[in-house]
């Protein structure tokens, strides 16, 4: 009896009162703090609102989107305590909706992140400079002693390879042995975004070695080991020319681009006829004064090598550059051109000792002899530079990477309007994980309006994440542009958004609409 | 026993409900009536103090005169009215449009009321919901009260009286 009048003359006093009464709990203060970057896992997370409330729905979503349903662990209180057991490195969200004495549901989220932001795949870093150079350094040197000591070997099948040649060949088997491991070390100290200090962990080794560079090193560093063996016996010499092709075609951009069936092949082509060309010029050079046979068949041969490390080279330039015109200004482009231009050198060059040459060094002219070394010693000069070059090109993401990955670095759209004021918002990247949230505030006509606040609320609901507050702040001297620089959305979707807009001390007005992030 | 409770609660439940909100005591007037205006300030700004209280005057509350208070600094900002109002045959063109009580303390854990009268217009509509939006200040930050979409889910409303048939009064 006394329950039902009661609640009749409540429903009474709250038709007399509605609308503008209708009261609901309200969120004072959670631990950790919203957006909070946090060296440990908390043991558990703390909202405490005004009065004693009831958790209809208490939500945690793990970085890797995992959800765990905590509402029955918590118990109705001023102070809600939120369990949280084990829970790992990376961006946390927990989402509720609680309800106070009111019935009046209320919904939130707090975000926090332990160690790192996640959300997205990290974005790589330009990495340390020194490791950079040393990088390179460690990438040229192991390919050009690598072509020198297979080539070299390779040499040897057509022609006897020179006693005084083979203390070089081994030498460059040597340091290609060295700068194979070297290579894969810093390799890893870049994929780690660690210093030099590194390498004395085994980190790093293992990063790399889990790469597509692993099999790489390894393949390359038995090459070697076989050319040194190939100076004794022809057929170690012509295994270790073809390991060195797959080795090269089992990693880096080349290798990597679609199709892959044919891009492989082409990169182990490109590197066998390289290696058969540059490697037999030291053999050759020092064979001259002695035994011509290998110049003969040198220059029987080598044309064929040449016109397939042409023909490789052009179809993997084209797929490698890709469509888009824009992209052509690239570091990568500009590799590319300056190898271009050595590679014109070269040629040059062996087309004067071909033709000029090789008919008086076959006839035993002596002052030939001389000029053919000093030619072929040029060549091997710029062949070296071309390599060197080339090594660059680890730094560098190819034309047709540059074009693909374009529309996932861009940025997502939002337009939201009301009849006498507009907003758009532009999210970089438009992808989950840390984003800098740029907004436009203009009037009906999208000329730009003067606010003094602008707080934007974020919610995925087929995630179950509700409302996520964060206020803008005015970019300096530019009317209506506010920005979120440090904002974290760590799962993808399409976000609901509502953009408050205090327009003075005593107005404001909502936008809302979706934004879809990737 | 039972029906005196159910009464007490009642009443109670109507006169002082314990809400979050900043809202007016009386939540009805009478057009072209004078209003007694009751601001109910509950909390903080989460948790902190409130040391100043902003009230803006919407048009059509004339011959507004707010209430001093002890321990704060009153001032009004005056202004042109959009249209002159008739009091007691004086035609007023302008009059009070923000009311600051400032330089005060009130802890979020403390409750305290904010007084000004004034006349609604005789010719505002029947039924419509006038709003005064207010504006709490703290040390770091402000709760503002100024949602006047009227939305009941609005998180912050601004505090609104619905205007209802006047006889005439004075």
């Amino acid at each position: 009896m006394r329950q039902i009048l009661f609640a009749l003359l409540s429903m009474l006093s709250w038709a007399i009162l509605a609308p503008a009464t209708l009261a609901h709990a309200v969120l004072l203060a959670t631990t950790p703090a919203d957006g909070a970057m946090l060296a440990m896992p908390p043991a558990a997370v703390r909202l405490t609102f005004n009065e004693a409330v009831r958790p209809l729905v208490v939500r945690h979503v793990a970085p890797d989107g995992t959800e765990t349903d905590l509402t029955d662990s918590i118990a109705g209180a001023t102070e809600l305590v939120i369990p949280l057991d084990g829970i790992g490195r990376g961006t946390h969200v927990v989402s509720w909706r609680v309800v106070s004495e009111d019935g009046h549901p209320i919904p939130g989220s707090l975000l926090f992140s332990i160690g790192e932001m996640t959300g997205a795949a990290a974005v790589p870093a330009e990495g340390d400079t020194a490791v950079r150079s040393a990088i390179w350094l460690a990438r040229a040197a192991m390919a050009i002693a690598l072509v020198v000591a297979v080539g070299g070997a390779a040499f040897g099948a057509m022609a006897p390879v020179p006693q005084d040649a083979r203390r070089p060949l081994i030498g460059a088997a040597a340091v290609a042995l060295l700068a194979a491991p070297a290579y894969l070390g810093l390799h890893g100290l870049d994929a780690l975004g660690a210093g030099f200090a590194a390498l004395a962990t085994p980190a790093p080794w293992i990063a790399a070695a889990g790469t597509s560079f692993g099999p790489s090193v390894a393949m390359a560093m038995a090459a070697a080991l076989l050319a040194v063996a190939g100076l004794w016996a022809r057929s170690a010499a012509v295994l270790a020319l073809v390991l060195l092709g797959v080795s090269y075609a089992a990693s880096g951009h080349a290798g990597a681009a679609w199709p892959q069936a044919l891009t492989r092949p082409l990169v182990a082509v490109h590197l066998i006829a390289l290696t058969l060309w540059i490697g037999a010029l030291i053999p050759l050079a020092l064979s001259l004064h002695t035994d011509t046979t290998g110049l003969r068949r040198f220059s029987a041969a080598i044309p064929f090598a040449v016109i397939l490390l042409a023909g490789s080279g052009i179809a993997l330039a084209t797929v490698q550059l890709g469509g888009d015109v824009a992209h052509w200004r690239a570091p990568y482009a500009r590799i590319l051109a300056a190898k271009l231009v050595l590679l014109a050198v070269v040629l040059a060059l062996a087309a004067s000792n071909r033709w000029r040459l090789t008919a008086p060094v076959l006839a035993g002219d002596a002052q030939a002899v001389r000029r053919m070394r000093r030619g072929i010693a040029l060549e091997l000069l710029c062949a070296v530079a071309i390599l060197g070059l080339t090594a660059g090109w680890r730094f560098t993401p190819p034309p047709r990477a540059l074009a693909q990955a374009a529309p996932a670095a861009a940025s997502a759209f939002a337009h939201l309007h009301s009849d006498a004021v507009m907003a758009n918002l532009i999210a970089t990247p438009g992808r989950a994980g840390p984003i800098a949230m740029h907004i436009e505030i203009g009037d009906g006509d999208m000329n730009p309006l003067s606010v003094i606040g602008a707080t934007l609320l974020l919610s995925l609901p087929e995630r179950g994440i509700e409302g996520l507050e964060r206020s803008a702040s005015p970019l300096d001297g530019v009317e209506g542009v506010w920005r979120i620089p440090d904002l974290v959305l760590p799962f993808p979707g399409t976000w609901t958004v509502a953009l408050d807009i205090r327009l003075s001390r005593f107005s404001k007005t909502t936008l809302s609409g979706t934004l879809t992030l990737k | 026993m039972i029906r005196k409770t159910t009464l007490a609660l009642a009443i109670a439940a109507l006169a002082s409900p314990a809400f979050a909100h900043a809202t007016f005591e009386t939540q009805q007037a009478k057009v072209g009536a004078t209003y007694k205006a009751v601001l109910r300030v509950p909390h903080g700004c989460g948790t902190e103090a409130t040391h100043t209280v902003r009230v803006q005057i919407p048009e059509g509350f004339y011959n507004v005169k707010p209430m001093p208070k002890a321990g704060w600094k009153l001032e009004t900002v005056t202004g042109p009215y959009a249209k002159p109002y008739d009091n007691h045959g004086t035609q007023m063109t302008e009059g009070v449009k923000e009311i600051v009580w400032s330089e005060g303390n009130l802890p979020n854990a403390w409750y305290d009321e904010f007084v000004f009268r004034g006349s609604f217009a005789g010719d505002l509509p029947v039924d419509s919901v006038i709003y005064f939006p207010a504006v709490q200040e703290c040390a770091g930050g402000e709760a503002a009260w100024i949602d006047t979409s009227g939305d009941p889910k609005a998180a912050m409303p601004a505090p609104g009286v619905k205007l209802i048939k006047g006889g005439h009064s004075h």
